[in-house]
């Protein structure tokens, strides 16, 4: 694994995104954008509707592939790999939090929770469903375990899907906008759950958000325009 | 994914399109429960009129062979009168037998206004084949053009046609009928409305009499055996017809359709006419030896004038059934023969006359009337015979059964296809419906297969219930069926096949079909599901992913 030195602390790098570009026909949505992501980092990325942020987590996840350009994650390129493996480390290494939730309306609480652990095999049905069971006591949920989603205020269905994301104990989490359907309280709820879930499981987090005041909550940021990093801090 | 975590998600899949999937399941059940219900009962009937095939006197595949006689009904005038020289000339060279009996009938003048010679006897029948053959081998544009020289201004009154004999030529009665039956037809044609092409007397054939006679069916001396048809048979539900006859006329019909030999007396006790029409009235009494289903015989008589009528013709000789077995080793030989000869069939053809076969199957019988019978017109040296389907209802049942089968297969297709095109087409949308969630479950992991897994879990759910509701269906029909129309359809069947009341059908017990139409439901289903799932679940997950972002 490489290792980058910084003072005397060694990180290791866990994401290695190089030179990769991505065009939609005649638009370019990423143009040459090379980053190094580590291991416990939390880190923004802004810009306006457009830019390629989206895009450069769907590429990072293997959701997506570049057009130019590799992307390695814990050493392999994801890009080089078939639809079923990329799918296979989305399982068991990135846990992903949305916009909008997308729970499972017809499944309680607690399901949704289990929902990625269906394909993960690492560990016992019983070991998931405790998991998933603590998750959402740390999430604040514990009384709405068997509570239907549709019951659940916009806070808290993200705070489910929170728990979700981390049901397999990924190593990255990548939220998409994870407070755009939120008010501002809910919103820094949801934020402050992230860092501290993020701190507790020692994950890497990806937040892409409009929103400068939570992009400034994290350890680095990342600014994007016109599908290229244009300022990191 | 365990199948457990793919019913869960397959589960959720049950609230979307609930009315399309409830009217999917409804209809599919429905269409499939019918199916297997008819099947079943098909099945059921099928086994169950086993017994009743085998029951009585016509326990096996019958065919009855008539022995071609040609004769030629025409209206040429031409012709007919070469053949009348012709016929003069050979008798007058002593070519015929004196045993044979000369039996011409006049010329018929028919209301249409076309006249036609009809000519009893082989002798007569030979004549007018010879005239054919010796005028430039005749055909129909031959009659034609003969007709034309003859100046016939209408070409269309002109036609010949060569036939067997059904209903055809006389043969062989015995010289002491003669002058009777001469003096009986000659003194009443007149008052005779003929119907086309049909005899007023036909003796019964010499050969076919005496097999019935070894036969040993045991009828009285003063009973006339005869076959009738169901229709009769039902009005009558007796195994005796007794007619009440007054004239002279259908005295001579009907001896001289029996022939009068001995052991076949008329009865002379009399009778009251049911008018209390003055006269001479004798009663006579038919005894039913067999009956032939309705199809075989085109003019079915419906009623005890028309059996008369038809007894009086050529009729009875081919409806008396004689149980092979009960036939002679002697007469089996002869029967072997007839139809075994490859040298000169033409000698055969005017020397013997109806032979019942025996077949185990109706296949047997099937491809024998398939390979030997005459069935256009003229027939071919090859294919002789005049063949029947005789006995009970077994090749009818047979036919029925083997049209049902191609009917069932159709509606089984129909029915699979109607509930593929509803089952492809709810599953079609609830992949559309399910694009987000799918893109969705494919960005936390899930890979193609594992979506799939959900669908045909889904699919399982559905067909199951599908198969559940043909299941219930499939039972319930045939067995309320068999609860409300069973005593019926037993009644019937031993009228059909004059079985005793201790026979009876049940067509209400399940049948293995169920089971293998509802596997046959589950298994297209699946296929159906996995062919619109790939088709269509071909989504393209980053393009949803922007459009909910």
């Amino acid at each position: 694994m490489l290792c980058h030195i910084a003072g005397t602390a060694i990180i290791k790098i866990m994401i290695e995104i190089n030179n990769v570009s991505k065009r939609f026909g005649a638009k370019t949505i990423l143009e040459d954008v090379s980053l190094i992501i580590s291991d416990g980092e939390k880190i923004s990325i802004t810009g306006q509707t457009g830019c390629g942020k989206s895009t450069l987590l769907n590429i990072i996840s293997g959701l997506d592939s570049p057009d130019s350009g590799t992307v390695k994650i814990d050493n392999e390129y994801i890009s080089n790999l078939a639809q079923n493996q990329r799918a296979k480390i989305r399982a068991d290494k990135i846990g992903f939090v949305f916009q909008s939730f997308y729970l499972q309306r017809h499944l309680t609480v607690l399901e949704n929770v289990k929902i990625p652990s269906f394909v993960n095999k690492k560990c016992s049905e019983i070991e998931y469903d405790k998991r998933a069971r603590l998750l959402l006591e740390l999430v604040g949920l514990r009384d709405r375990v068997d509570s239907m989603p549709y019951i659940l205020s916009g806070g808290e269905m993200q705070r489910v899907a929170i728990a979700r994301a981390l049901v397999n104990l990924p190593k990255y989490i990548f939220a998409d906008e994870p407070t755009g359907n939120l008010d501002r309280n809910a919103a820094q709820a949801v934020i402050n759950l992230l860092l501290e879930l993020q701190s507790r499981f020692g994950c890497t987090l990806i937040i892409v958000t409009h929103d400068p005041a939570i992009a400034g909550q994290m350890s680095r940021h990342i600014s994007m325009a016109e599908g290229r990093l244009t300022d990191e801090n | 994914m365990r199948i457990k975590h793919a019913f869960i998600l397959a589960k959720t899949k049950f609230r979307i399109r609930r009315v399309r999937l409830f009217i999917g399941i409804i209809t599919s059940g429905l269409l499939f429960g019918l199916t297997a219900a008819l099947i079943s009962m098909m099945f059921n009937l099928k086994n169950g009129i086993k017994p009743y095939l085998d029951y009585g006197i016509n326990n096996k595949y019958l065919v009855e062979a008539r022995n071609m006689q040609f004769s030629i009904m025409s209206n040429n005038d031409l012709l007919m009168k070469r053949a009348l020289e012709i016929y003069e000339q050979n008798k007058k060279n002593g070519l015929y037998s004196d045993e044979e009996i000369i039996f011409e009938y006049p010329i018929e003048k028919y209301t249409d206004g076309t006249s036609d010679i009809k000519m009893g006897t082989k002798a007569s029948t030979a004549a007018i084949i010879e005239a054919a053959m010796t005028q430039n081998n005749y055909n129909l544009e031959d009659a034609e053009k003969l007709s034309e020289q003859a100046g016939a201004k209408d070409l269309n009154h002109y036609s010949a046609t060569l036939r067997p004999s059904n209903g055809g030529a006389l043969t062989s009665i015995s010289t002491d009928g003669e002058e009777e039956l001469k003096t009986i037809i000659n003194s009443n044609l007149n008052d005779i409305v003929l119907p086309r092409f049909s005899n007023p007397v036909l003796a019964i054939k010499d050969s076919l009499y005496s097999l019935y006679l070894d036969a040993g069916v045991n009828v009285d001396d003063s009973e006339i055996p005869v076959i009738i048809d169901e229709t009769l048979w039902r009005k009558v539900g007796q195994k005796t017809i007794q007619f009440c006859y007054r004239d002279a006329k259908a005295v001579a019909y009907i001896k001289a359709a029996l022939k009068g030999e001995e052991g076949i007396v008329l009865p002379s006790e009399t009778c009251m006419h049911p008018n209390n029409i003055e006269g001479f009235a004798k009663l006579i009494t038919f005894r039913v030896v067999g009956v032939f289903p309705n199809r075989v015989f085109s003019d079915t008589h419906s009623n005890i004038s028309d059996l008369i009528r038809s007894i009086a013709s050529s009729g009875l000789p081919e409806g008396v059934i004689i149980p092979y077995e009960r036939i002679t080793d002697k007469q089996k030989e002869l029967v072997k023969e007839f139809f075994t000869a490859e040298k000169d069939l033409n000698s055969y053809m005017y020397n013997k006359d109806t032979f019942i076969f025996e077949f185990n199957t109706a296949n047997q019988a099937k491809e024998f009337l398939d390979n030997y019978n005459c069935d256009s017109v003229i027939c071919q040296i090859d294919k002789p015979f005049v063949l029947t389907e005789s006995s009970n209802s077994a090749i009818l049942v047979s036919d029925i059964f083997d049209k049902t089968k191609m009917i069932i297969s159709f509606v089984l297709i129909v029915v699979t296809f109607l509930c593929a095109i509803i089952l492809m087409t709810t599953i079609g949308r609830i992949l559309s419906d399910s694009r987000t969630e799918n893109a969705i479950f494919t960005a936390i992991g899930y890979t193609k297969g594992n979506i799939l897994q959900i669908y045909l879990v889904y699919t399982l759910i559905y067909s199951f219930s599908v198969g559940v509701l043909t299941g219930i269906i499939g039972i319930a029909i045939p067995f309320l069926a068999q609860l409300i129309a069973g005593d019926k359809i037993s009644s019937v069947m031993n009228g059909l096949f004059h079985t005793p009341s201790t026979y009876s059908m049940d067509i209400g017990s399940p049948t293995i079909f169920v089971p293998i139409v509802i596997a046959g439901i589950i298994l297209v289903s699946t296929i159906c599901a996995t062919l619109v799932i790939v088709l269509k679940a071909n989504h393209d997950t980053i393009k949803e992913l922007r459009r909910i972002n």
